[in-house]
């Protein structure tokens, strides 16, 4: 099933662009700051070793999960064997193998590797994000549309939690979806995270199910 | 006669409205059939019940003389929409893609395989987007003939190919059916589909209309003309004790039992002083007007 979804990405002009933006992120980040000279400076407020495969993720995630809507293979998948559901992880598997890699790319440009902490919470972010990409496509099926969404939603979020009460922003801080990768480092509300990450997992499962490949 | 597909008393219904009507019919192994009727009939629903996408309300299902059950799925290839694949990929590509899917031991091979029963082992190795709609609807077909698969469901195979394509289309169905492929084929190209039908299915309001081999009939096929002068010579030709009757378009007339009379009749016209402007027998679709009209009339 990976296979399939690696042939897929071959010679695929989109997907093959999206890849190297991922890979090259950091440099990109880096070479824009030189090039904009001393008085304006460019950050990514995540690490460099982790811009690479959370770009990777939003961007050959989205393209690979939300393949078949737009260009379809539609009741040719249905009556093969293969599930929606099956499909969708085999997709969410390739791009976490993408997303690896990139990482390792990005370490070995930078030389070192990051501390074991920092590594586990920003595997944590990546997974977290991968999976609400995973069920967001089977809803959207739609590359933009879940760009979009997910920008939006990024933006959005931080304002619309401010609304609440402060006893209850953090706990909706680290149940809600995709709120970048800061929420890992507070470990007090693990339980209802891993939780939420499990409703994730659940829903994912069953927006492909539901949808499938149309 | 073994049969490919074996359908009775098929019913199925979608909010209250009844599509297929206890539908009963049988289609002979390597032949190609073909699944005539109107636009609404029940032909895609037949084609998505026999595909195992739905399941009928009521009635039995065997495929190559198994009864349905998902398992049949190996030896089922289907075709319901037009062929969509990854244009950046070669056709070999493609479908071994389908058939990984399918979980096919050497798909690299399998897929060659199959590229060259469709004739397209010379264009294996060039891209979707630079195949012809011909190539590309033969692609769809390579990527249902997985190993194993004896029985094709083409709907609508034709749809949108020009004259090149479709022969390219129909001269590979036959091929396959030279090799023990049975092919149940939908179209609305009745008279391109003539010259390679083996055996018929006329559906209408849901049931099955006429049902058996093409060459019978074919026996039923009446003679038609076209005249300068149509009453005058369906009176010329009924005095002289034939069975004739005015024609759907202008200036023709059916006569039955004609076989082997076209100079007599001529000549009985001729004497009447009416000039005969073309003759021929009836078509595959002028047979397929006349049992839904039969079927309206009893109605």
């Amino acid at each position: 099933m990976v296979w399939n979804e690696l042939l897929k990405i071959k010679r695929n002009p989109t997907g093959l662009a999206l890849l190297a933006l991922g890979f090259f992120f950091p440099a990109a980040v880096f070479l824009a700051d030189r090039l904009a000279g001393d008085r304006v400076e460019i950050t990514s407020t995540i690490q460099p070793w982790l811009q690479a495969p959370v770009v990777v993720v939003a961007l050959l995630g989205a393209h690979l999960l939300t393949l078949e809507a737009t260009l379809g293979t539609g009741k040719w998948i249905f009556t093969t064997p293969v599930t929606p559901p099956r499909l969708a992880a085999a997709k969410a598997l390739t791009t976490a193998l993408f997303a690896l890699l990139s990482f390792l790319f990005a370490v070995g440009l930078a030389g070192e590797l990051p501390p074991g902490r920092e590594l586990g919470l920003g595997s944590l972010a990546v997974l977290s994000s991968l999976l609400t990409l995973t069920w967001l496509s089977g809803l959207l099926r739609h590359f933009a549309g879940v760009l979009v969404a997910g920008m939006v939603w990024m933006q959005a979020a931080p304002w619309l939690l401010k609304l609440l009460p402060q006893t209850v922003q953090p706990w909706a801080w680290c149940v809600l979806p995709g709120l970048g990768l800061t929420h890992f480092e507070d470990t007090a509300h693990n339980a209802a995270r891993i939780l939420a990450h499990l409703f994730y997992l659940l829903l994912a499962w069953a927006v492909w199910r539901r949808g499938g490949a149309r | 006669m073994s049969s490919a597909i074996a359908v009775h008393g098929l019913t199925k219904s979608y909010r209250g409205r009844r599509v297929l009507d206890g539908l009963t019919f049988e289609v002979p192994e390597a032949a190609i059939t073909l699944y005539l009727g109107p636009n609404g009939a029940g032909k895609t629903t037949t084609f998505r019940l026999l595909a195992g996408l739905e399941t009928p309300d009521a009635g039995e299902i065997h495929i190559l003389e198994k009864p349905w059950s998902p398992r049949v799925r190996r030896f089922l290839g289907v075709t319901l929409e037009e062929p969509r694949f990854y244009p950046w990929l070669t056709g070999r590509e493609n479908v071994e893609i389908a058939f990984r899917y399918r979980g096919a031991e050497n798909p690299a091979k399998a897929a060659l395989r199959a590229l060259e029963r469709v004739g397209l082992a010379n264009a294996a190795h060039r891209r979707f987007r630079d195949y012809s709609l011909g190539m590309r609807q033969r692609l769809y077909l390579a990527a249902q003939l997985f190993p194993g698969v004896r029985l094709l469901l083409l709907d609508e195979p034709t749809n949108g190919l020009d004259v090149e394509g479709r022969e390219e289309v129909w001269s590979t169905l036959q091929a396959l059916t030279c090799q023990g492929v049975s092919l149940f084929v939908s179209t609305h190209q009745v008279l391109e589909a003539e010259r390679f039908a083996e055996y018929l299915v006329v559906l209408h309001g849901g049931r099955v209309a006429y049902q058996g081999p093409y060459r019978d009939l074919a026996k039923r096929r009446r003679f038609v003309l076209r005249v300068d002068d149509a009453a005058e010579a369906l009176a010329t030709l009924r005095a002289a004790g034939y069975e004739a009757l005015l024609g759907r378009r202008p200036g023709e007339l059916y006569i039955e039992n004609a076989v082997g009379q076209a100079d007599r009749l001529r000549a009985r016209l001729a004497e009447a002083g009416v000039q005969v402007l073309d003759q021929r027998f009836e078509d595959l679709e002028e047979l397929y007007w006349r049992i839904k009209d039969g079927l309206e009339r009893a109605a």
